[in-house]
C-alpha cells in the first residue's frame, strides 16, 4: 500500500477525489474467514444440531464444571435430611445468627423482631407454632400464601439453625413499636 | 468545479445556482443545543444512580424527574435530537454541493426543520409525564410516531428530488449512505410502530411477547445501524476528505463495504436477545451476522484512516481532524466490541450489566459525539467565512471530551465485569456467593459516581464548544447563500450497466438498497410471525386481568423495564436466584414485551407471589426501608394517585382485536373485576396494618407484580366476569 500505487480516478465531487486502490488483502481475508466461520457456526448449532441447544447447555451446567453442581446439590440434600432441630445457645453462634437475621429478616420482621410486614417475633403468640422445630420449618419451607418465602435456596441448614436459635432469644424482649400479637398463644 | 467527461465546458453553458446555508445553520444550532440538553439529562440520570446511596435526602420522590421517565428523554434526545439534527445539518450542507444543485424545496427544508424540532419538544414534554410506549428508543407515543413518519417522508422527498434535479452525473459514496439510511429508517420506524391505539395518546403494539421482542430489537439494533452509523459514515465520507484535503483511499472499498454493511447489518438484531426465550436459530443468526459485520464495518474505518495518509502532520495541528480521528477510532473499537458481545459466551457475562452501557457510550460519545464536534468546528467557520475563534479552546474541548469518554467508560467496564462475575459465582457448598442481588449493586455505586464525573467532563467540553462557536460567528459574517456555477448534467448514451451506472440512478439505487435491507428482515421476522412452533404454547398462560393490565401500564409508564429485566436466562445461577427460566409461551399476552436490557435491579419475571403485598407497598414507598443500601428511587406518588380506570374497556377492546381470549363482551364488565380484585388486595394489606383504598395506583401495580411469571405454575387462574 505504498504511495506510488495510488492512482486517482476521474471522480471529483465538490473537490473530493478518489483513489482506485484495491481492497486491502487482510481485510478481504478477514471478511472471507468471518463468513466461513458464520456458515460453520450455523451448521454446527442449528442445521446439524451437533452443538448443544441452550436448553442442553443449561442441563449440562449441572453435570459438569469445576464445582460439579449435581454432587453439591446431592450433598446439600443430605445435609437438609440430617438437619438438627436443636436450639444453639453458644454466644458466638448466636452472634452469627444475629448477623444472618440482620441481612435477611430485618426488612419484614423489624430490627429487633418487633414485626412489620411480617409478624412480631418477640411475643408469646405464634401463627405456625413456636419452638425451634416450627421456627426452623417456617424458615425452610416458607408460608408462600402469607408472603414468607422459603429460605431453603438462600440459607444453609446450619444458617437456618443459627438464625432460628437467635430468633428464639428475642422472645419476651419487648422492643419499641411492637406489632400486636398474631396467632395462637404458644406454651411449651 | 469539475470538468465533465465530454471535455471542456463553454462558459455560456454554465448554470448559476445557490446553496441555502440558513437551513444548515438552523440544524447546526439545533444540534448544539439539543446535544447539550441530551448530555445534561444523561448527567442527571447518572447522578440519580448514586443519589439514593450517598444523598438519600436528594431523592425527592417527584414523578416527573424520576429515573425511569428521564432515561428515555436522555436516549431519545441524544439519538434523535443531537445525532438526528447533526445528520440533517451534514446532509443539507453536503448533498447540494455533491449534487451541484440547491435543495429541491426551501419550504420542505423548513417543514423538515420545524417539524423535527416540534417532535423533539413534544418528546421532552411527554416523557416526563410518563407517556411512553415502553420499547427502548421507540418510546415516543403513537401520535408523535405519526409525525416522525411524516417529517421523515418530507426529508426523503426533498433529498430525492434534489438528486433528480442534480447536475453531477454520479452520486458520491456519502449519498449512497444517505439514501440507504433514509429508506431503512423509514421501514424500521413504520414496522416497529404499528399499534392499536386505545386513546388519543396511548396504544398497544400489534405484536406480543417473542414477536414483539424480535421486531423491537430488529428496530433497536438498526436504529444504531441506520441512524447512528450509516448516516455518519456518509458524513465522514464528505467532511473528512474535505477537512484533510486528501483523496478518499479506495473507491472499490467504498462499494464493497457499503453494500455488505447494509445487507449484513439488518440481520444482527437478535444479538440483543441471546439466551432469551427467542428460538435458538434466531439467536444464532444474530451471532453469525454480527461476526460477519466486522469486516464491512471496518471498511469504513479503513477508508477513513487511510484517507489521512500523508496528512498526519495536519492531524496534530488541526482540532477538526483530531476529533475525526478519535471518532473513527472509537467507531472501529465499538464495531469490533459489538460482534464480540454477540458471541454467546461473552454475552452470558456482559448482558444486563453496565458493560453494555459502556459499549454504547464509546459509540455515542466517541463516534457520534466527536465526529459531530469535528464537523461543527469545520462547518461554522466555512459558513461564516472566517477562521475558528480559538484553536486552543477547540483543543481543550478535544482533550476534555476524550478524557471524559475514558472516565465514563472505564468504570462502567469494570462495573459490568465485576457484577457479571458476581452474579455467576457459587460458593464451595453450591450456594450463590452473592445470594442477595443488592450485594452485587452496592459494590458498583462508586463506579457510578466516577462515571458521572466523565459525563461532566464531556458536557463541559460541549459548553466550551458553544462559546467558541458563538465567538467564531461573531467575528465572521454569515453567508445565507453561496452561489455556484456548473453545467447541466450531460446525458450519456450506451453507458455500461455496472455500479458506476447505478451511481447515476437515484431511484434504482434507492430500490436496490431497500431490497438489500429487506432480505434480512423478511428471513427473520416473517417466520416468527407465521410458524407456530417457534413459540410453544403453554395452556395455563392466560391474559392479564384488567387490574393487572392497569398495573402493567403503570410499570411501563414509570420505565421499570429500564432497570429490571423480565427474562430469566437458562443458567444455573439465574434459576437458582430467580426460579425457572423464562419460556417463550409465557409472554404471548405481553404487549409491549418487557424483557428489558439492563439489570440495575434484579430480574422480575418470577417476582409474582415471592413477597407479600405489604412488602411491595412499603418497598415502592421507600425501597431503602426494606432493602438498606438499595439505589432504587422512591415512588411515593403511586400510593397517592388514583388509578385512572376510564380507559379500562378501551384497553380490553384493543387487546380483543389482537385475539386475546377475553370472553365476548368482557370490555363492558371489566371494570367490575378491577374493583373486586383491588378490594381483595386492600383486605390483605389491612391484615398487615396498611390502610389504603382500592382506587390507588399502587394496588394495580401490586396486582401486576404478583401475577408476573406465575401462570406457568398453573396455580393462578384468573376468572373473568361473564357479561
Amino acid at each position: 500500500m505504498s504511495q506510488t500505487e495510488d492512482k486517482l480516478l476521474e471522480h471529483n465531487y465538490d473537490g473530493i477525489l478518489e483513489y482506485d486502490n484495491p481492497l486491502p488483502k487482510w481485510w478481504v481475508w478477514l471478511f472471507i474467514l468471518t463468513i466461513i466461520w458464520g456458515i460453520g457456526y450455523f451448521f454446527y448449532y442449528n442445521i446439524t444440531e451437533i452443538g448443544p441447544s441452550q436448553h442442553e447447555e443449561y442441563i449440562a451446567e449441572f453435570n459438569t464444571g469445576s464445582d460439579d453442581a449435581m454432587r453439591l446439590i446431592q450433598q446439600m440434600n443430605e445435609k437438609w435430611a440430617a438437619i438438627a432441630y436443636v436450639p444453639i445457645t453458644d454466644n458466638d453462634a448466636l452472634e452469627q445468627g444475629k448477623a444472618i437475621y440482620a441481612v435477611n429478616c430485618v426488612s419484614c420482621h423489624g430490627a429487633n423482631g418487633e414485626g412489620g410486614i411480617g409478624p412480631n417475633l418477640t411475643d408469646n403468640h405464634y401463627i405456625h407454632g413456636g419452638g425451634i422445630e416450627n421456627t426452623m420449618n417456617v424458615i425452610i419451607n416458607g408460608v408462600p400464601e402469607k408472603g414468607m418465602i422459603s429460605w431453603k435456596p438462600l440459607l444453609t441448614p446450619e444458617e437456618v439453625q443459627l438464625v432460628a436459635s437467635y430468633i428464639l432469644t428475642l422472645k419476651g424482649t419487648q422492643p419499641a413499636n411492637a406489632k400486636a400479637p398474631q396467632g395462637e398463644l404458644w406454651e411449651q | 468545479m469539475s470538468i465533465d467527461s465530454s471535455g471542456s465546458v463553454n462558459p455560456k453553458d454554465l448554470e448559476t445556482f445557490s446553496y441555502d446555508n440558513v437551513i444548515v445553520r438552523n440544524f447546526a444550532w439545533a444540534t448544539i443545543i439539543w446535544g447539550i440538553v441530551g448530555f445534561l439529562v444523561g448527567l442527571i440520570i447518572a447522578i440519580q444512580m448514586f443519589v439514593p446511596a450517598y444523598f438519600p435526602f436528594l431523592d425527592l420522590g417527584i414523578s416527573y424527574i424520576s429515573f425511569g421517565r428521564l432515561r428515555p428523554l436522555h436516549t431519545n434526545a441524544v439519538i434523535f435530537a443531537f445525532v438526528g439534527n447533526a445528520i440533517f445539518m451534514g446532509v443539507y450542507y453536503s448533498l447540494p454541493r455533491l449534487a451541484k444543485a440547491p435543495m429541491w424545496s426551501i419550504l420542505l427544508s423548513k417543514l423538515h426543520f420545524w417539524g423535527w424540532q416540534l417532535i423533539i419538544l413534544s418528546a421532552a414534554i411527554t416523557f416526563p409525564l410518563g407517556l411512553t410506549q415502553g420499547k427502548e428508543y421507540a418510546e415516543l407515543i403513537w401520535p408523535i410516531d405519526v409525525a416522525v413518519a411524516v417529517v421523515w417522508v418530507i426529508f426523503g422527498i426533498n433529498m430525492l428530488m434534489t438528486l433528480v434535479k442534480r447536475r453531477e452525473r454520479h452520486m458520491y459514496v456519502a449519498i449512497w449512505f444517505y439514501i440507504a439510511s433514509w429508506v431503512t429508517v423509514a421501514v424500521l420506524h413504520i414496522v416497529n410502530s404499528l399499534v392499536i391505539p386505545y386513546s388519543i395518546l396511548e396504544s398497544y403494539p400489534i405484536y406480543t411477547g417473542v414477536q414483539d421482542a424480535l421486531v423491537q430489537w430488529w428496530y433497536g439494533h438498526n436504529a444504531v445501524a441506520f441512524f447512528l452509523t450509516t448516516p455518519y459514515l456518509g458524513l465522514m465520507y464528505y467532511f473528512l476528505p474535505k477537512a484533510a484535503n486528501r483523496p478518499v483511499y479506495s473507491y472499490r472499498l467504498s462499494i464493497i463495504h457499503f453494500w455488505s454493511l447494509i445487507f449484513l447489518y439488518i440481520w444482527a438484531g437478535p444479538h440483543h436477545l441471546l439466551y432469551s426465550s427467542t428460538p435458538d436459530w434466531v439467536q444464532s443468526l444474530g451471532t453469525v451476522f454480527s461476526i460477519m459485520l466486522i469486516a464491512p464495518s471496518w471498511g469504513g474505518m479503513i477508508n477513513g484512516l487511510l484517507t489521512l495518509r500523508g496528512a498526519w502532520d495536519k492531524v496534530r495541528e488541526d482540532p477538526v481532524l483530531k476529533f475525526m480521528v478519535v471518532a473513527i477510532t472509537a467507531y472501529g473499537m465499538a464495531v469490533f466490541e459489538g460482534p464480540m458481545l454477540s458471541i454467546k459466551s461473552f454475552n452470558a457475562l456482559s448482558h444486563f450489566t453496565d458493560w453494555t452501557i459502556a459499549h454504547v457510550h464509546v459509540g455515542a460519545l466517541g463516534w457520534n459525539g466527536m465526529l459531530t464536534f469535528g464537523i461543527l468546528y469545520w462547518i461554522i467557520p466555512k459558513m461564516w467565512k472566517t477562521e475558528l475563534h480559538s484553536k486552543k479552546l477547540a483543543s481543550l474541548h478535544f482533550w476534555i471530551a476524550f478524557l471524559g469518554i475514558l472516565i465514563y467508560a472505564a468504570p462502567l467496564y469494570w462495573a459490568g465485569i465485576t457484577q457479571g462475575l458476581m452474579w455467576k459465582q457459587f460458593s464451595p457448598d453450591g450456594f450463590l456467593m452473592y445470594r442477595n442481588f443488592l450485594e452485587t449493586v452496592t459494590h458498583l455505586v462508586p463506579m457510578y459516581a466516577i462515571r458521572a464525573l466523565g459525563g461532566t467532563f464531556f458536557l463541559t467540553g460541549a459548553i466550551i464548544m458553544l462559546y467558541n462557536l458563538i465567538m467564531t460567528m461573531k467575528r465572521g459574517s454569515f453567508m445565507a447563500e453561496e452561489t455556484f456555477k456548473a453545467p447541466a448534467m450531460a446525458s450519456i448514451h450506451n453507458e455500461k450497466v455496472n455500479h458506476r451506472w447505478l451511481e447515476g440512478k437515484p431511484m434504482p439505487f434507492l430500490i436496490a438498497s431497500l431490497v438489500v435491507v429487506l432480505v434480512g428482515g423478511i428471513f427473520e421476522i416473517v417466520p416468527m410471525q407465521v410458524i407456530k412452533s417457534n413459540v410453544p404454547t403453554i395452556t395455563s398462560v392466560k391474559p392479564y386481568t384488567p387490574l393487572e393490565l392497569h398495573g402493567r401500564d403503570i410499570y411501563i409508564r414509570e420505565g421499570c423495564y429500564l432497570c429490571h429485566s423480565q427474562m430469566v436466562r437458562p443458567f444455573r445461577n439465574e434459576t437458582e436466584r430467580y426460579g425457572e427460566y423464562s419460556k417463550a409461551g409465557e409472554f404471548v399476552y405481553d404487549t409491549p414485551f418487557q424483557w428489558g436490557s439492563k439489570r440495575t435491579g434484579p430480574d422480575l419475571h418470577r417476582i409474582g407471589g415471592k413477597y407479600p403485598h405489604a412488602w411491595h407497598y412499603q418497598h415502592m414507598y421507600d425501597p431503602q426501608s426494606i432493602s438498606p443500601g438499595s439505589i432504587m428511587p422512591r415512588y411515593p406518588w403511586l400510593l397517592e394517585n388514583s388509578l385512572d380506570t376510564s380507559l379500562t374497556s378501551n384497553k380490553i377492546r384493543a387487546l380483543m382485536t389482537l385475539n386475546f381470549p377475553y370472553p365476548t363482551g368482557y370490555d363492558n364488565v371489566a371494570h367490575i373485576d378491577v374493583r373486586t380484585q383491588a378490594l381483595e388486595i386492600v383486605e390483605e394489606l389491612k391484615v398487615t396494618g396498611i390502610e389504603t383504598t382500592h382506587d390507588k395506583e399502587i394496588i394495580a401495580l401490586i396486582a401486576y407484580l404478583q401475577r408476573l411469571g406465575t401462570d406457568i405454575k398453573g396455580e393462578s387462574k384468573p376468572i373473568f366476569n361473564k357479561p
